[in-house]
């Protein structure tokens, strides 16, 4: 089962006004054909013409009695678990460079592009969409908190790719280009994924763990 | 690769028989779904180099129901090479040959056109009715769920159900149906 | 230059007329018949082959693309959930796992997936959109080693 982090929580508001009248059929087809940033503040509004009304809004929980219980019973299993060490090998969505990957310990990624960390920097990768292991999984919305989750890596290999050979020709118009590329490739090895125990607990003050004095 | 491994991988390609009951069944949407279990559309681990496709049973293809005039209109061509050798055939007529062309051909036009196909309709065994040899009816582990609901026969009713049944009116004893 | 006859004069286009065509006929390596041993027709075959891998490099992105979204559809076939409905109520939730992911998770993470199905479909459900049926069991026939329950 998963359990929702209520860190990065907006919480769903239960505004049971109806949709279906004002979207038409086809118009939650249209998303995702739309380019954004990742991190877009406007989520939902531009993309499926919902009314300001009915946006999302940060107002309390109104989950019932019983879906509160059970929603503690699950994240004090969690806890449990993280506290004896017993969770075993754990997996991550990591997000590097615009790209996304799945990883477990010991797996090698390849980056490819123009990256600043050189051979044998340790870094801590910190925008973690999801991480989990067999008996549970933490989703981010959209990332994990950094003082959650830690993924560590290091960087192995820095190198370029093979040689692609872009050749453009149109025919009988004495038109022919030939250009060589390489693309610098960053190989990463990751160390090690922890999970902190205490999931679930909201802090007064949040970020305040990688702040240097 | 280790035992345990190749078990895995085993379990995980496995083919897995799946029965299909064409009876009142729309022919040609059911072959979409026939086509996407032969393929392997329904499985995470398609890839259509990957030989993931299942086995389709479809039984009581005699049983099938096409749309409105179709069987009247609908008409199969076919070509067998030589000067003069084209016939225009009814769906009537053809399903009075042979019960299971029907529903064969259907699937085999939804598929797209590639060399897989001949290949993947190996994998689809139609029977005009219910009787399937033991060989295969061993294999089946699964059915597929039918398209369009299947309304039950009156004449299938056991007649004290329709005695037992509240009605609204009836016909005058000596009244004459037409 | 010597040349010592006038055959040879004629016939000599330049010094490194071997090693301009070695480069050619090096691609032209696995082809069929003529098209590996000789230079005019091989260098027709070796453009046109240069050429498919360059447009090939674009297609195969849209491939994977196009891949990704077949798996992932059918991940969501099994819990009796369609593909737009699910991309749908991710967005909504602000879950933001590209297609790849989601595709890795469906093959292997089958729980995961799972979960972040009822996810999408209780906030699809809640917000009211067209087209949400309720969640099931996947079919009796398929393997899944009581990883779906």
């Amino acid at each position: 089962m998963s359990v929702l982090n209520k860190f990065t929580g907006l919480l769903v508001s239960l505004n049971k006004l109806a949709l279906s009248g004002c979207v038409n059929k086809h118009a939650y087809l249209r998303g995702y054909a739309v380019r954004r940033p990742l991190w877009s503040t406007t989520t939902t509004s531009h993309l499926h013409s919902v009314p300001e009304t009915q946006k999302m809004i940060l107002t309390s929980s109104e989950t019932t009695e019983e879906e509160q219980k059970q929603s503690n019973e699950i994240i004090s299993k969690v806890n449990k678990q993280l506290q004896q060490q017993s969770e075993g090998r754990l997996f991550a969505v990591v997000h590097i460079c615009g790209k996304q990957f799945k990883v477990t310990t010991e797996d090698l990624i390849i980056i490819e592009g123009h990256w600043a960390p050189q051979i044998g920097d340790e870094l801590k990768l910190e925008k973690v969409l999801l991480a989990g292991g067999t008996d549970f999984t933490l989703i981010g919305r959209p990332v994990l908190s950094s003082e959650l989750v830690l993924v560590h890596a290091t960087v192995i290999e820095k190198a370029l790719s093979h040689i692609k050979t872009v050749f453009k020709k149109k025919r009988r118009k004495q038109f022919q280009r030939i250009n060589f590329q390489r693309t610098p490739h960053t190989m990463l090895r990751i160390n090690s994924i922890q999970i902190k125990p205490e999931i679930n607990v909201k802090k007064d003050v949040e970020g305040l763990e990688s702040r240097i004095f | 690769m280790t035992a345990y491994k190749r078990v895995q991988q085993w379990n995980t390609f496995a083919r897995v028989w799946h029965l299909y009951d064409a009876t009142w069944q729309n022919p040609f949407e059911s072959a979409q779904r026939i086509m996407k279990y032969l393929k392997g559309l329904h499985k995470p681990i398609y890839h259509p180099l990957n030989d993931c496709g299942d086995h389709v049973v479809v039984i009581n293809s005699g049983e099938i129901a096409l749309l409105g005039d179709e069987w009247r209109k609908r008409v199969y061509f076919h070509h067998t090479g030589y000067p003069g050798g084209a016939t225009w055939t009814l769906a009537w007529e053809l399903h009075d040959k042979d019960p299971t062309m029907i529903m064969k051909k259907a699937v085999y036009n939804v598929m797209d056109g590639n060399l897989q196909r001949r290949y993947t309709m190996q994998r689809l065994h139609i029977y005009p009715d219910d009787d399937v040899p033991e060989k295969i009816k061993q294999n089946i582990t699964n059915q597929i769920r039918q398209l369009r609901p299947v309304p039950k026969r009156l004449d299938r009713y056991a007649p004290e159900e329709v005695q037992r049944f509240p009605k609204v009116m009836d016909w005058p004893k000596n009244y004459i149906l037409r | 230059m010597v040349f010592t006859s006038l055959a040879l004069f004629v016939r000599n286009r330049g010094p490194d007329e071997f090693w301009r065509k070695r480069k050619i006929l090096k691609l032209s390596a696995h082809f069929y018949g003529r098209r590996r041993n000789c230079y005019s027709i091989a260098i027709r075959a070796v453009h046109r082959a240069l050429v498919s891998a360059t447009k090939g490099r674009k297609l195969k992105k849209e491939d994977m693309v196009a891949l990704w979204e077949t798996r992932i559809t059918a991940g969501c076939e099994e819990h009796n959930m369609t593909y737009p409905l699910f991309r749908e109520g991710l967005v909504r939730c602000n879950i933001l796992l590209n297609r790849k992911t989601l595709a890795d998770l469906a093959v292997w993470e089958p729980r995961t997936f799972k979960s972040l199905v009822k996810v999408a479909h209780a906030r699809v459900s809640q917000d009211g959109l067209a087209g949400v049926t309720e969640l099931g069991d996947p079919p009796s026939g398929i393997i899944t080693r009581g990883m779906l329950k």
